[in-house]
């Protein structure tokens, strides 16, 4: 290290000079030097002015999720899915850590026109709880099924129009 | 949402720099612990991406991922970079290199130094306490997968037949899933944090890599500049796969790119566990890694086979590395879904009309003013510079990845058939996608504009890092790091004195738990509280034992923290 606090000439380990490249003439290097110091300078300006914007937006959000409660950290929009906040939070509560469940979808459940979105959601929702395609699983939800299916099912949390929580009958 | 939470990511984060630097010790080595201290991102990002690749091939291979699996595999990982070493016989390395003085800085490196400080505070405390739930693809699959790995520390292919992209690899899973451990649940609002020690470490590994290369007046603002682009200052905190991949990807293309110049064997094995580490967290990482070879390949084309067999070597690494998921998705048959785009690879070639859309809107989404004003902009600017000094190894690496990189992006959507040609998340990946390019083209320009400055054959009888600028306004010295010191003090002084700018209430940190709800009962809960419970059944139960002593109208009632309250009713 130099006096001056400046890096020394040359140091150990210090990247090789490229090979191959002529001499630069004087002008050349002006104007390598005025474009590097331009980029720099975009550079600059840009992290000048957008820094406030970033920590704006950083302590903005932080604003919104520490207002959160537990329902809006953990359920998502109702406009998204009506269902998280009445029947897999409801599901969720009834349903002890190791239990197993199906899920049925009936005639009535067009996952492409459907703007609930909690068929996806309880899958990640009520782990460890597992998904199963077992006829035996204790704990059902079913999506647009008919009164048939319904009818073998001790219903416990229900969204009209969207899925059903409950228990088979038999 | 527990301090216990935030104590656990600090451990797990520091276990992932000890592990990284286990294998930096074994491919690179350093002689002095500063040379440490100075690459200790890199150690970090190799850490997470060994790591990711090593418990992939675990839980393909039906060997369980616990806590206990990933302490040893760190244990491995530091231990075979120990052994390495030793039997080279290299020296045990000293605190700092003869004549070693502690950095001096000028005070407009130390403005800019200070505004990434700030950055990097702000940035952990934006998304400190959000929930997952508005993250689509985090609570549709991440998570999901996540928290398997978590809970039962295998793979199941019937749950990932259910799960949407269920093909996509799950190294970024098994780091979720670590963190899970770390934490001491399935707490996915902290698991916001774990991002930010990934952000930091992508700082820390670039700055590290291009500080003793790159002069500071050139490379702070540039690394300033691009963090704060408004689409990473959006997405950097969301629980996804594409920011770190785009971290790994841009490390990995940085070191590639110091490669073509300085022809040290350990950069290219560090850029095949990086590639390999991107390539297991989303499948994009293998395309970047082509894009990267092809120009290492083109500006090493007249070194001919002394060149491109190292090249070839990391390739193929990178490949063998990322086998175990892709032969554990072969082998389950269709049910999962296979990983190629919609059109097949061949397929693509039928749907030729959608090329020039694709290319069209990559090329419009890179230069995209809106989401990273500059950063594409510079970083051509910085290759046309990098040529006209004749600096062509560097300048063609630059321009052959970002035309690659371009191609690769172009091909992904031109490909998958299903992408309408727009900008919109909802409708196309494109401004994901670009993002890798994007961070990966902000870590190549200052070594660009660096060899433009220095670019000439006189370099080596001249200062490493000529300044570029009067030494009268960038003089260096040791007290401009209090500019830096007030930098890092801004948030915890701001919890001291309880104030923050845009109207927070400061103050110490908040926690949320059960008890806010305690706290704040609904009216028709006045009645005599008896108590809460996690379940109905545990509900009932206290319910039927104060019926049983005579209490009265005792209802059963959930609140709003995911617990269910029992109460007895006023009349």
């Amino acid at each position: 290290m130099r006096a001056d606090g400046a890096p020394p000439l040359v140091r150990e380990g210090d990247p090789a000079p490229p090979r191959g490249t002529p001499e630069l003439g004087l002008w050349r290097r002006r104007i390598l030097r005025v474009g590097v110091a331009l980029c720099v300078a975009v550079a600059t300006g840009t992290a000048v002015l957008r820094l406030d914007d970033a920590l704006g937006i950083f302590d903005l959000r932080a604003d919104l999720n520490s207002s959160l409660t537990y329902a809006g950290r953990t359920h998502t929009h109702p406009e998204w899915s009506p269902a998280p906040g009445t029947v897999l939070e409801t599901a969720r509560l009834w349903m002890p850590r190791d239990a197993r469940y199906r899920v049925v979808y009936g005639p009535a459940f067009d996952a492409s026109k459907t703007g609930d979105f909690s068929h996806q959601l309880l899958y990640e929702f009520l782990l460890p709880r597992r998904p199963t395609t077992s006829r035996t699983a204790p704990w059902v939800f079913c999506y647009g099924c008919d009164q048939r299916v319904l009818a073998g099912l001790d219903v416990i949390a229900e969204v009209p129009g969207g899925p059903v929580f409950g228990r088979p009958t038999s | 949402v527990t301090a216990r939470a935030l104590v656990g990511l600090v451990v797990l984060n520091f276990f992932f720099l000890l592990a990284g630097a286990g294998v930096l010790w074994g491919i690179r080595g350093w002689r002095w612990w500063t040379e440490l201290a100075r690459l200790a991102g890199l150690a970090y990002l190799l850490g997470l991406g060994s790591l990711m690749v090593l418990m992939t091939a675990e839980l393909t291979a039906g060997i369980p991922v616990t806590a206990t699996t990933i302490v040893l595999d760190g244990a491995v990982l530091v231990a075979a970079g120990a052994a390495w070493r030793r039997l080279r016989g290299d020296r045990r390395p000293r605190l700092v290199p003869e004549g070693w003085r502690f950095p001096r800085l000028t005070v407009f490196v130390a403005l800019f130094l200070a505004g990434v400080v700030v950055y990097i505070e702000a940035m952990f405390r934006s998304e400190r306490l959000a929930g997952v739930v508005n993250e689509f693809d985090s609570w549709a699959f991440w998570m999901p997968k996540a928290e398997w790995i978590y809970f039962f520390g295998h793979l199941d292919r019937g749950v990932f037949e259910l799960l949407p992209n269920g093909s996509y690899p799950i190294g970024l899973s098994t780091l979720q899933a670590a963190a899970f451990h770390a934490m001491g649940s399935a707490d996915t609002t902290s698991l916001h944090a774990q991002y930010w020690f990934l952000g930091a470490g992508f700082v820390a590994a670039a700055a590290g890599l291009l500080v003793e290369r790159v002069h500071a007046t050139i490379l702070v603002p540039v690394l300033l500049a691009v963090l704060v682009a408004p689409s990473l200052v959006a997405r950097e905190m969301i629980t996804y796969a594409d920011v770190p991949l785009g971290y790994l990807g841009a490390v990995g293309v940085l070191v590639v790119g110091l490669w073509v110049e300085e022809r040290k064997d350990w950069q290219l094995a560090c850029a095949a566990l990086l590639f390999a580490g991107a390539s297991s967290t989303k499948r994009e990482g293998l395309l970047f890694a082509a894009a990267v070879l092809v120009a290492a390949f083109a500006a090493s084309f007249g070194d001919g086979r002394r060149s491109w067999r190292p090249l070839l070597f990391t390739g193929g690494a990178v490949l063998a590395l990322t086998l175990p998921w892709r032969i554990w998705l072969a082998a389950g048959g269709t049910g999962i879904g296979s990983d190629a785009p919609e059109s097949g690879y061949l397929g693509s070639f039928r749907h030729l009309d959608r090329v020039w859309p694709s290319l069209r809107l990559v090329v419009r989404t890179l230069f995209d003013q809106d989401l990273w004003p500059y950063v594409a902009a510079l970083a051509v600017g910085a290759v046309l510079l990098a040529a006209l000094a004749g600096a062509w190894r560097t300048a063609v690496f630059g321009a052959v990845y970002l035309g690659a990189a371009v191609a690769a992006c172009s091909w992904a959507i031109w490909s998958n058939t299903s992408l309408t040609f727009s900008e919109d998340d909802s409708l196309n990946p494109i401004v994901r996608l670009t993002g890798t390019t994007i961070l990966s083209l902000a870590v190549l320009t200052p070594l660009l504009l660096q060899v433009a400055w220095t670019g000439s054959r006189r370099r080596a009888l001249r200062p490493a890092r000529p300044s570029p600028g009067p030494d009268a306004l960038v003089w260096r010295s040791l007290g401009a790091w209090a500019i830096v010191l007030v930098g890092v003090l801004s948030h915890p002084g701001s919890i001291v004195l309880g104030y923050s700018r845009s109207g927070l209430p400061g103050g110490v940190p908040t926690f949320p738990s059960h008890a806010d709800c305690v706290a704040h009962a609904p009216g028709d809960a006045r009645g005599h509280l008896l108590g809460y419970a996690d379940s109905y059944p545990e509900a009932f139960e206290l319910r039927r034992r104060a019926l049983s002593r005579g209490v009265r109208n005792v209802e059963v009632q959930p609140d709003d923290c995911g617990r269910v309250r029992v109460f007895a009713g006023a009349s």
